[in-house]
């Protein structure tokens, strides 16, 4: 079974999934990109952020029932 | 939000450039920006065999597509570190890659000499990415000899260099901070020259460039590199990029002039490198300061300093 079929979806929040962790979280929507990373704590220069398979700039709306993928970039140690 | 180059819908916005990007035009300002690395710091030219360390992340693959994109001679190098699992993943997405682009790739494994970094580390007691990296260098090194390669090419990116130098200036490593510039100059027949093609490029960029182009890496950390400092070198970094877009890249790149201006008065790499050449390790008989050198002293247990209990 994939990690996406396993998520319960809302219809009425937005749902992240963290690609590296295969956590995911929910939010109220509609958000920006930018507006959704800054609720989420999360930098923009840290991370991708996608929407069926394509990414998103920071302007981007994201609705409601809609859910994005978050692939964190920082790697290294 | 629009593409700057060619009115399409972007994918990606650059905020320390100011501008944003479609597919195309962001494949395209990358290639510009690593054809202006390399000829900046005359890091190769056509005639050169370049071995591409690769280790499964975006970074080393991504360098790999784009080398190959700008029409150079390239085989890849990945060293097999026997980290459980992990290993073994990135080596596939490796193996992958260049079975999907006809691409000649080495292999090299750590287990071959019947050792671990976690072995390694613990019995030099030393932090398994200092490690990693004398063991890394070292292999790249001998293997690029070994088969005829002129230079070395590794995936470091800017957000690499810049965090790297946050440590090197806050801990005042002077000896690193001379050795630390994207091109490493050859001294001598078994001392080859080391090159970072990604330097001026993020690894937000670089990311970008291997999710559009459809390249498979491996996403997870490497366990070892859990709480690494070098990462919250980036953290912090990165929470300062937010604040002032583009701060990144003056902090590396204005340390980089800054360094040519006072080259004449630093020993520099280039002396230092002609040091280890001039010796050699009693031990595997390559260029080393010391002997044996630093990849010896780790592998052979009996010349280990402070060496703890193996488990």
């Amino acid at each position: 079974m994939s990690m996406l079929s396993q998520i319960c979806y809302h219809a009425d929040m937005i749902t992240v999934l963290n690609r590296q962790t295969g956590k995911t979280s929910e939010l109220r929507g509609p958000k920006t990109v930018r507006d959704l990373l800054s609720a989420l704590n999360m930098v923009e220069g840290a991370v991708l952020v996608t929407r069926k398979g394509e990414l998103l700039t920071r302007d981007t709306r994201v609705l409601d029932g809609e859910t994005v993928e978050i692939i964190p970039v920082i790697s290294g140690g | 939000m629009k593409c700057r180059r060619c009115g399409q819908r972007a994918v990606l916005d650059l905020k320390s450039h100011n501008t944003a990007f479609c597919a195309p035009c962001l494949f395209s300002f990358m290639e510009r920006q690593v054809a202006r690395a390399i000829k900046e710091h005359k890091m190769f030219g056509r005639k050169d065999r370049i071995l591409v360390c690769v280790s499964g992340g975006k970074d080393s693959l991504a360098l790999w597509d784009i080398l190959l994109g700008l029409g150079y001679e390239t085989a890849g190098l990945y060293v097999d570190l026997g980290i459980e699992g992990y290993s073994h993943r990135s080596r596939q997405k490796v193996e992958a890659f260049a079975r999907k682009r006809d691409l000649k790739t080495f292999v090299v494994s750590l287990g071959e000499i019947g050792v671990s970094i976690e072995v390694l580390a613990r019995r030099n007691r030393r932090a398994e990415c200092s490690v990693c990296g004398i063991v890394k260098r070292h292999f790249f090194n001998r293997t690029a000899v070994e088969n005829g390669f002129t230079v070395v090419a590794t995936g470091h990116n800017l957000d690499d260099e810049a965090g790297r130098l946050m440590g090197n200036l806050l801990h005042w490593q002077w000896e690193y901070l001379e050795k630390q510039t994207p091109v490493l100059p050859a001294v001598g027949e078994r001392l080859v020259r080391k090159v970072q093609p990604l330097c001026r490029l993020s690894e937000r960029e670089t990311a970008a460039y291997a999710f559009l182009r459809g390249i498979d890496y491996v996403l997870e950390e490497c366990p070892m590199s859990q709480g690494a400092t070098s990462l919250r070198y980036k953290e912090v970094l990165n929470l300062l990029e937010d604040w002032m877009p583009g701060i990144k890249g003056n902090f590396y790149h204005g340390f980089l002039k800054f360094r040519e201006k006072l080259k004449n008065d630093l020993s520099g790499p280039e002396m230092r490198r002609e040091g280890e050449a001039s010796r050699v390790c009693s031990s595997c008989g390559f260029p080393s300061l010391v002997d044996p050198c630093a990849f010896c002293r780790l592998t052979e247990p009996r010349k280990a300093v402070g060496r703890g209990p193996e488990r």
